[in-house]
């Protein structure tokens, strides 16, 4: 604390508030200085805010696994076993048999009628390795495992809520994945593929304790390979640190440099997810379209009112869909409905597959799509290896199973000209007079 | 400063265990609350209320005991109000207050906080924090859903599943191809406190859902993937791509895009897919988007000759920000420096500022009065004649998150340019100068000047916003790279397609910014009901 107030007490001593001028620079400093300090203040008691709070909840948490083991009660009782009980025991048991004692621990006391009220300062009760994670009730990490500050926890079989401390690492992401490698030429033949995964699984299998998270870089790999190594050993602090790590970072999931597969809801197809776009203007049926688009930005005038450019769209921009297609229908160049006669006149299969699809398509698949994502998600590369070898077979079926569904919808096939033409009234049609964009 | 956003940002109250909390700050506390509940509950909504909306001023006077005659001394650092009697103390006159008196509590003067002397440290009490971070306000409706009785929790507990601690909502998305426009702007939605808190309490379910390719389902596919998964890399935001390129014609195809653009597009997509057909044509759409993201500009024209005054109001979404203007400002007053050599010496300090521009200039001049010619307005008032006027723009409603879009453009006759300058933004801005209500202050008060901050503005008089997300534009008018940063708590992240990495304070500012989101930082839910409400 400084003494500013002092100084323009003095100041004001002779009844008026007159700063002599010889005081100035000194008082100006002072004024800074106390800025300062208020700045410190605000920032400190922030964190000690956060930090006293996370404390107060592990001892609240802590003693709340006290008193689910205290009570009597037939789910709780079986898992005494370890200090982080898992959550689901404390979860599921019913406060209403709260126990009628008292209990006690270093850092809370409980009370019945009252609840838990901490001793003393959570900050001498509560040591900061025990810091616990108020949600899954592990112990947190304190510091990231890799890059800026990084520490290795002091207990390394511990186990760790999954919560980590974010890492600062350059080329590496916040939980410590490296970046793809720039330009990996992406396979794009199925070949190419399958001898890929092939390869991954060969990797997989000569380091087994990695858990089939190969970090990407030369670190994953050889703390995997120590890891195995590390097991055979004993406690060997190098190598014991280094299975530490790949234990860590097996809770990171994928490295960064993977890229997965994503199969079309369209046409089914299995695509490289950077690739995805490019497959979809041609399945969606809507490249080409371009040419006609610069010259609807070109013909359309010129202004000032940037409020209307932000106002408009909210007041026009959301159509009625017939009204859309009345008023697409009337004016202006319709590049969709050019194009699709077009379309419909060279082939009826692409048309097909083309915009007409999504009502259809939409209609029924949704149940089928999410079962896909999830069978795809638990299955990890494994299952994928398999499915590329097989997908032929599978598309082929699929196509099968898709030949009914195109005869309706060729049937339907007078419909979507609606859905077109309402998406061409969408916001920035009327507004922004100035065309401008930055693309990226 | 821990104040209102942060508590919509919090973590969601998310299925697991009920979390245990303490029903105490600390034992000395517990007795005080025992003595005397009501009084002490009292004393410090008042304090609280105090510390929020009186003048400094009054919170940092205190009588000074060790001088003789007692007048009373103004401080600029904190200072302490006694929880048990009228008394402003500095930090060693708390220490002595308690040796004489023995008044065990007292007030931080700046946020708030309670210290306690017996424990010699601040005590964080729930049930007084709560009342600390409304303000001590009046009971919010929302406070029942927020301290909701430990039945609730435990039913909810029971009836659902655990989320992993990982899944916070920090995931990439995979670039698909020039899909990076999407990209930014959906990470700026995802790290909104509203749009999410609105996706994480089951506002827009896809199961329920029967539109085709709805926008509104693909981002709840999203925010469901980030929230629930312990997956820490990117994700296809395939159905979303889809739904986008049904929904926006302009927009669809395998190329780049304006960022700008598609948020209007989504906005207005995810507008129309969660409100009534009724609600989707009125001024006042209850839809989280316009809840959200929309205000009110009102423009008022006021004729040179009759002074007659009408004014407009017009529903914005954003507010695009001339750059051109500034830039043009900038080099007259450096030539005109120039020009004048007397003052060259304040010039050549300047010259470098000069050529950065502030977004509060820009705003300053977006709601400046501009004179129109006599050929663009008719004058009803003065027999339909067409008279020359003034215009001004003013931010009539407010909206909860404010959408910047800085027009970085050049446009001659032959071709357009990006303006590359830097644009200084701060983490915290300040909207009240450009409300209609500072305006017409300005307007009736002349002699005041422009509105300069350092009159003694309480903090009414300010509404403080705080920068939520910014997107960047790398590269030229006609193709680039965008990228993001979004503030998650008290962290950056800087995404960049499916990277997320740690971004500092610096680099967030530094950045050659193209939309900015702001978010104001305290909100008064009232009594109507409707989405605006914070869910969590």
């Amino acid at each position: 604390m400084s003494n500013t107030s002092k100084a323009g007490g003095d100041a004001s001593a002779d009844g008026k508030m007159m700063v002599p001028p010889q005081d100035f620079a000194g008082l100006a400093g002072q004024i800074f200085e106390d800025v300062l300090y208020n700045i410190i203040h605000d920032q400190v008691l922030e964190v000690h805010r956060s930090e006293k709070m996370l404390r107060m909840t592990t001892a609240a948490s802590q003693m709340q696994i006290l008193i689910s083991q205290s009570s009597v009660d037939p789910f709780s009782t079986p898992t005494n076993s370890v200090a982080p009980t898992p959550i689901k025991a404390s979860a599921s048991t019913p406060i209403t048999s709260a126990p009628n004692i008292n209990l006690n621990t270093t850092a809370a006391t409980y009370t019945p009628g009252i609840g838990i009220v901490p001793r003393g300062n959570p900050f001498v009760t509560v040591p900061s390795n025990q810091i616990t994670c108020p949600h899954c009730r592990l112990p947190r990490l304190l510091h990231p495992i890799d890059g800026v500050g990084a520490q290795l926890p002091e207990d390394l079989d511990k186990q760790y809520c999954t919560r980590h401390p974010w890492i600062s690492k350059p080329h590496h992401d916040v939980y410590g994945n490296p970046y793809p490698k720039e330009q990996a030429p992406a396979p794009t033949t199925k070949k190419a593929r399958e001898l890929l995964k092939k390869q991954e699984r060969m990797e997989k299998d000569s380091t087994p304790a990695s858990q089939g998270t190969d970090a990407g870089g030369d670190n994953g790999s050889v703390a995997g390979g120590e890891a195995s190594i590390g097991g055979l050993l004993g406690n060997n602090s190098s190598s014991n640190s280094a299975a530490l790590l790949t234990k860590l970072s097996a809770v990171n999931g994928k490295p960064a440099s993977y890229v997965p597969w994503h199969t079309c809801p369209r046409c089914k197809r299995s695509l490289l997810i950077t690739k995805f776009a490019q497959h979809l203007e041609k399945c969606l049926g809507i490249a080409g379209r371009q040419s006609s688009r610069n010259a609807a930005a070109k013909i359309s005038g010129n202004g000032v009112g940037s409020v209307n450019g932000s106002a408009a769209p909210s007041r026009h921009g959301t159509p009625i869909p017939g009204l859309g297609a009345l008023g697409n229908g009337s004016s202006g160049p319709v590049p969709s409905s050019g194009n699709g006669a077009k379309r419909k006149a060279s082939t009826l299969v692409n048309d097909n597959s083309g915009i007409g699809d999504d009502e259809e398509e939409d209609a029924d698949k949704p149940a089928k799509k999410k079962k896909k994502y999830q069978k795809k998600d638990k299955g990890g590369k494994e299952e994928k290896a398999s499915k590329a070898n097989g997908e032929k077979n599978d598309m082929e079926r699929e196509n099968e199973e898709k030949t009914p569904k195109l005869m309706i919808k060729v049937n339907n096939h007078g419909v979507p000209k609606s859905v077109i033409s309402r998406s061409e009234v969408d916001g920035n049609g009327t507004s922004s007079k100035e065309k401008s964009r930055l693309k990226g | 400063m821990l104040d209102s956003p942060k508590v919509t940002k919090s973590k969601p109250i998310m299925a697991t265990s009920p979390i245990a909390i303490v029903s105490y700050g600390c034992e000395h506390l517990q007795s005080l609350l025992k003595e005397n509940r009501k009084m002490t509950m009292q004393q410090y909504v008042l304090l609280v209320q105090t510390v929020n909306d009186r003048h400094s001023l009054l919170l940092h006077t205190y009588k000074e005991h060790v001088a003789a005659d007692g007048r009373p001394v103004s401080s600029l650092t904190p200072t302490y109000l006694c929880l048990q009697c009228p008394n402003v103390f500095t930090e060693e006159g708390r220490d002595k207050h308690w040796e004489s008196k023995s008044h065990g509590f007292s007030v931080e003067s700046r946020n708030g906080y309670l210290y306690c002397q017996n424990c010699e440290d601040f005590v964080y009490d729930p049930t007084l924090e709560t009342l600390r971070m409304r303000g001590g306000r009046k009971k919010r409706k929302l406070d029942d859903y927020l301290n909701s009785s430990g039945d609730d929790s435990r039913l909810m507990a029971a009836n659902s599943t655990f989320v992993p601690c990982r899944a916070n909502g920090l995931r990439g998305l995979y670039n698909m191809g020039q899909t990076c426009f999407m990209s930014v702007v959906l990470q700026s939605l995802l790290h909104n406190p509203f749009v999410k808190s609105f996706y994480l309490s089951e506002g827009h379910r896809a199961s329920e859902c029967e539109k085709e390719s709805c926008t509104s389902c693909a981002f709840d596919e999203i925010f469901t993937e980030f929230h629930s998964v312990e997956k820490t890399e990117g994700f296809g935001a395939v159905n979303m791509l889809i739904g986008s390129w049904m929904g926006a014609q302009a927009l669809a195809g395998y190329q780049q895009q304006d960022a700008h653009e598609y948020m209007q597009f989504i906005l207005n997509a995810l507008h129309s897919e969660n409100s009534n057909e009724s609600d989707a044509y009125s001024d006042d759409c209850p839809c989280i988007i316009h809840s959200t993201f929309y205000g009110k500009l009102q423009s008022t024209v006021t004729c040179n000759k009759c002074r007659n005054v009408t004014t407009a109001l017009d529903p914005m979404m954003d507010l695009s920000v001339d750059l051109r203007n500034q830039v043009e400002k900038k080099e007259r007053e450096q030539n005109k420096l120039k020009k004048d050599k007397p003052e060259g010496g304040k010039a050549g300090a300047k010259k470098k500022q000069d050529m950065d521009v502030d977004i509060r200039d820009c705003l300053e001049r977006f709601t400046s009065k501009e004179a129109l010619g006599a050929t663009e307005y008719t004058c009803q008032n003065c027999d339909a004649t067409q008279q020359k006027v003034t215009k001004q723009l003013s931010l009539q409603v407010l909206p909860p998150v404010l959408a910047i879009h800085l027009k970085r453009f050049e446009h001659s006759k032959s071709n357009s340019t990006k303006i590359e300058m830097r644009v200084n933004f701060p983490l915290q801005l300040d909207l009240f100068p450009y409300t209609s209500r500072a305006r017409a202050d300005q307007a009736n008060s002349p002699h005041k000047g422009a509105y300069s901050s350092l009159n003694t503005a309480g903090p009414s008089q300010k509404i403080m916003y705080e920068l939520s997300s910014v997107v960047v534009h790398q590269g030229d008018i006609n193709g680039g790279h965008y990228t993001s940063y979004s503030r998650e708590g008290m962290d950056w992240f800087m995404f960049d397609d499916s990277r997320v990495t740690l971004a500092t304070e610096a680099e967030v500012l530094n950045c050659q910014a193209y939309l900015l989101f702001y978010v104001v930082e305290k909100l008064e839910v009232g009594p109507a009901p409707g989405v605006s409400t914070p869910k969590e």
